[in-house]
């Protein structure tokens, strides 16, 4: 088999034999599952967790599937895949969720083994998605890309899913557990809110080390996670973790679901406690049988494509003199992009969030064009983000106008990354069955209302986020805005948190005050708005006056509406 | 054969292990979505197991519109309840239960949202809805 890096896929592992005998296996096992349900022969009881362990939700309105798009890197030919199945068994969209899955919501039960046989045909599943084990590990957007990036975290996540695929031992786990990576000191992954986070950066032997947080989440009981390694050697990584999942194995609690999550462990335990018996389980481990050598390292990173990072000397000037010429291009670049590790390149960010539309959703044709824009102008190269938005990694500077040009009369070129429009939103109850209140008419009347892209930038760096529930899938607890969904007699109530964040300045969002009702909620988070920008100093953000000044001046706006 | 991180074990046989059901939704139907007062009156409701599509027990069989809906007195719905889950097409659908009307409304429809959603189709596409044109089955 050919380790040549020029022939793989760029910025992602290439499947090996093994992988594929083992999806095909996999899909033919469904499809005999699926058989025998219809059947009769198998319960609904029997068969759930069966399906669940296959990505199949039942939701709302019909079956849902959920395919893992590992540490959010796919290809052009991926993506092209996934525009075919939303064409021909869903209703001609997706749904991307902010852990880098991608969600089909009219699934037919009937039709998923021929779908999953298709995922399988680009390398694609929806293993692991659902179920109490190790989901698809998360990752920085721009990784491999950014300028910002002291290692590249995609190999050490190709190196986590191998780990945590079908690990038997870990099939089980009282709860879901869920992993995130970054290799830049600025915390693009939220690792602070995930089971485990790592933060990885070159050690003193040019090999990597890793931080080790533990024990974050938001859900019912938002905690950030506390620091449980410091420096962690690159060839105990796998040893290490697997103690931390031993631990959590052993000691978490299984009886009742919503204690269940390793944070509450840590907290009952203590750091110390937790930290000692993690010590205690990697001590009488047989290291050998995990040590990542280097050369293993290695060998997987050779499964992965580099890109041919070539730009014409002059590139960074063109890029100026086409944002000189052209006010709404040189907004774009200013609100869409990331600068790139080679003066050459950018990381451009497609915005998924069109002004008054729905958060993640994407379009058959959008998929396609966004997968051709891919092979023209990264490598064929795409990563789905944390935020619900879509990235071309390596796009050469003097081609980003041209880019811009496509997504911009395809309805993509919208101008808001971290700014107002840019919401977080989870499906809420238009789709979800665990569902309060629905989340996307108010992230669509809020990005409708703050559509004026002059508006947006003057507001500035602002981080809406909305869920549902108290599942918190859309991160309302991380929001510098949070909006929660509550049940009140049937009827659609929304609490607001303010001052969360999930980045390096990372804080829980505190409750402001009773729940609002469905029409006054976007009012009242326009009062907020007119407020902060009454009250802000000269360039200072949202977050920093609300830290400044804490909630009292901001609820009154609130409640006393003019 | 490439590089592997991890042969270590072996793939399992999904279902040579059973364990807690996952991700939160127990086997039985939630109880926020089949409560009701004592007066009243409720449909029931489940979802069709080959392709998930919201279904309403209709005077025969299951129907794919809320307006075909047999109508049930909320003293009456338990027991309509229980018989639907042992019919002869119980295993054509999943997740039985009851949903009480709102008495104010002309034409039958749910009390809360949630099950308004579920009825007349996601609020952010209209274009979903169900269709009118149903044929009962
Ligand atoms: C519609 C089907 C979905 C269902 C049934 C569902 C269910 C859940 C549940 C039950 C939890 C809480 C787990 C716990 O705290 O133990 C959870 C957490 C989470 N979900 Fe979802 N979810 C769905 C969709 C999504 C989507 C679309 C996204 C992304 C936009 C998402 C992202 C997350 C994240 C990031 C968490 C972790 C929050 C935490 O740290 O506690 N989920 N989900
Ligand atoms: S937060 Fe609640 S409503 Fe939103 S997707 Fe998660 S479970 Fe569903």
């Amino acid at each position: 088999m050919s380790t040549d890096t020029a022939t793989q896929p760029v910025g992602r592992y290439a499947y090996d034999e093994v992988d594929r005998t083992f999806l095909s296996q996999r899909v033919a096992q469904f499809r005999e599952q699926v058989g025998r349900r219809v059947a009769g022969d198998l319960s609904e009881d029997e068969f759930k967790p069966l399906r669940l362990m296959n990505g199949l939700y039942l939701q709302l309105h019909a079956y849902m599937l959920r395919v893992a798009v590992p540490y959010g890197m796919m290809g052009a030919d991926q993506m092209r895949e996934l525009a075919h199945i939303a064409r021909t068994y869903d209703r001609d969209y997706g749904h991307f969720t902010t852990r880098q899955n991608i969600q089909f919501n009219w699934i037919r039960l009937e039709d998923t083994p021929d779908i999953l046989e298709r995922l399988a045909g680009v390398n694609m599943h929806a293993i692991q998605t659902s179920g109490n084990c190790i989901r698809n590990v998360t990752c920085d957007e721009f990784a491999g890309a950014a300028a910002d990036e002291l290692l590249d975290p995609r190999i050490h996540a190709e190196i986590l899913r191998q780990w945590s695929t079908l690990h038997p031992e870990f099939s089980f786990l009282p709860r879901k557990f869920k992993i995130a990576i970054s290799g830049s000191p600025h915390d693009r992954v939220a690792a602070r809110f995930h089971d485990i986070g790592l933060v990885a950066h070159p050690g003193p032997n040019g090999r990597p080390v890793f931080d080790v947080f533990v024990g974050g989440g938001l859900g019912r009981t938002p905690i950030i996670g506390v620091h449980l390694c410091h420096d962690l050697p690159e060839e105990d990584l796998l040893a290490y973790l697997e103690a931390v999942v031993r631990v959590y194995n052993a000691y978490g609690r299984r009886d009742n679901m919503y204690k269940a999550r390793i944070k509450i462990l840590v907290q009952a335990l203590g750091v110390e406690q937790f930290r000692e018996k993690v010590d205690a389980e990697f001590a009488q481990m047989n290291r050998a049988d995990y040590r990542l050598e280097p050369a293993i390292v290695e060998g997987i990173r050779a499964r992965f494509g580099i890109p041919d990072l070539d730009a014409p000397a002059d590139a960074a000037q063109k890029l100026d003199s086409d944002r000189k010429a052209d006010a709404r291009f040189d907004r774009w670049v200013r609100t869409n992009t990331h600068a790139h590790r080679h003066e050459g390149f950018i990381s451009a960010v497609v915005s998924i969030k069109p002004d008054g539309g729905i958060p993640g959703d994407v379009t058959a044709d959008q998929m396609d064009l966004i997968a051709d824009l891919a092979d023209e102008f990264s490598f064929g190269e795409i990563r789905v983000t944390h935020m619900q938005n879509v990235v071309l990694g390596h796009v050469r500077k003097d081609r980003l106008r041209d880019l811009w040009l496509r997504l911009d009369g395809a309805g993509l070129g919208t101008p808001n990354i971290g700014l107002v429009g840019d919401i977080i939103a989870c499906p809420g109850l238009d789709y979800c069955a665990l569902a309060n209140a629905r989340s996307i008419p108010i992230a669509q009347k809020l990005s409708a209302r703050f559509a004026n892209p002059e508006l947006q930038e003057n507001i500035g760096t602002l981080r809406i986020n909305i869920s549902g529930c108290i599942n918190a899938c859309g991160h309302h607890h991380a929001g510098h805005i949070g909006i929660l969904g509550v049940d009140k007699r049937g009827e659609e109530f929304f609490q607001l948190t303010l001052g969360g964040s999930a980045e390096n300045d990372v804080a829980i969002g505190q409750i402001i005050g009773p729940a609002l009702p469905e029409d006054e909620t976007v009012d009242a988070i326009a009062r907020l708005i007119d407020t902060y920008l009454v009250l802000r100093n000269e360039g200072e953000a949202f977050i920093d006056t609300y830290r400044r000044l804490g909630a009292a001046s901001f609820k009154d706006a609130v409640y006393a509406p003019a | 054969m490439g590089a592997r991180a991890w042969t270590a074990h072996p793939f399992t046989a999904v279902e040579a292990v059973t364990g807690p059901l996952p991700e939160g939704i127990s086997s039985e139907v939630d109880v926020r979505n089949n409560r009701r007062d004592m007066t009243g009156a409720s449909v029931i409701t489940a979802n069709r197991l080959l392709d998930g599509r919201i279904v309403w027990l209709a005077p025969q069989g299951w129907s794919e519109v809320i307006s075909q809906a047999r109508v049930f007195d909320n003293a009456a719905v338990e027991d309509a309840i229980k018989q639907a889950k042992v019919a002869a097409d119980a295993g054509t659908v999943v997740g039985i239960y009851g949903v009480q009307l709102d008495p104010e409304a002309t034409k039958i429809t749910p009390l809360t949202v949630r099950e308004r959603i579920r009825a007349f189709g996601p609020t952010v596409h209209p274009d979903f809805a169900p269709v009118e044109t149903p044929h009962v089955h």
